[in-house]
């Protein structure tokens, strides 16, 4: 739902605020875009960073002020990988009733103000197998670090991070050395999939 | 592997990338450059890159905003009467340049078209300045001596 315009940076404060990033930002951003490219064997991360940026700076997507600016590029290309598994479904013909009216509305983002979940059930052939092949080995990475591994099969549920802590009795320093630990595991799958082996 | 089945390992796989996603969110900027480290990359050539790409968003959208105001240029154009043939530019292309920075600052331009042609007006070569005085020349904002 639209919420009012003093909610959101204009066109022009987004594109100021892009302009001022600094490097790490956008050495973040970069992590954001290569992670989340890998949910789709078509996008590459400059591809999907570009799209998401361009979304912005032109006013198709609208910024929260109250939203960091790593976080709300990460869900812009979020849902921007969501609605090109629906395209690319939509194209090969098998998408749902749902999906296409969806797409066939003039302006989809700017129905969405603040960026939209896109849990959908449309994926292709492609993406299906890229899945597979990073979650076997995902499992072969983890078969040694079993605390890793619960912790990752509880962040995969979609736990959040307090839940996960609970869970495991883990304090916060904890956590993080293990997410760190995971991240840097998962960086190697990433690294390989990307040099194509 | 059943329909359903794949569809789960592409939900844990959407799972899995937002659990990182969150982790990358949520870890300081020392973290972050240590991971592209760790990678064997540089992490200053990584910012660049991902800067470099900004850029280029920029250029496709000021390129599309220069096309746009183009077009609008050229509908107006149908619409006025032509009086080109009888407005003189001056030959000198710095004062071409001085005479369109001028009349980019007429308030009965349209802002599109000014904004457009402002944020490129330093990289705009001589026979751009010169082609895009010749349109405003057909709207009749350059008068019979080459003045706005």
């Amino acid at each position: 739902m639209a919420g009012q315009d003093d909610d959101y940076y204009t066109r022009e404060e987004a594109e100021r605020q892009l302009g001022a990033l600094t490097d790490a930002q956008w050495a973040r951003l970069e992590r954001l875009a290569s992670w989340r490219a890998l949910e789709s064997a078509e996008y590459s991360w400059r591809d999907l960073l570009q799209d998401a940026l361009l979304k912005i700076i032109e006013g198709h997507r609208r910024w929260p002020r109250k939203m960091g600016v790593a976080a709300f590029i990460s869900e812009v290309m979020r849902s921007l990988v969501s609605a090109h598994a629906k395209s690319t479904e939509r194209k090969r013909g098998h998408a749902d009733v749902r999906s296409a009216v969806e797409l066939a509305s003039p302006e989809p983002d700017r129905e969405h103000d603040v960026v939209q979940e896109h849990r959908d059930d449309s994926s292709s052939p492609e993406d299906i197998a890229r899945a597979e092949q990073v979650l076997g080995q995902v499992r072969e990475f983890f078969a040694n670090d079993e605390e890793a591994w619960d912790v990752l099969e509880w962040m995969s549920e979609g736990f959040a991070r307090a839940e996960v802590q609970q869970e495991f009795e883990l304090t916060d320093t904890a956590y993080d050395t293990i997410t760190k630990r995971i991240r840097r595991k998962l960086a190697s799958i990433k690294s390989a999939l990307e040099s194509g082996v | 592997m059943n329909a359903k089945d794949r569809q789960f390992q592409r939900e844990r796989m959407r799972n899995l990338i937002d659990a990182v996603t969150e982790t990358l969110l949520s870890a300081s900027d020392e973290e972050v450059l240590d991971d592209i480290r760790e990678e064997g990359h540089d992490p200053a050539q990584v910012a660049q890159e991902a800067k470099s790409v900004y850029l280029a968003a920029l250029q496709l959208r000021n390129r599309e905003r220069l096309r746009a105001a183009r077009q609008n240029l050229e509908k107006t154009r149908g619409k006025v009467a032509k009086q080109s043939s009888r407005a003189v530019l001056p030959e000198d292309p710095e004062e071409q340049r001085l005479l369109l920075a001028r009349l980019l600052g007429r308030p009965d331009l349209p802002r599109e078209v000014t904004m457009a042609f402002r944020e490129r007006s330093a990289s705009l070569s001589d026979d751009e300045v010169r082609s895009i005085l010749q349109d405003l020349a057909e709207l009749g904002l350059v008068n019979d001596s080459g003045h706005e």
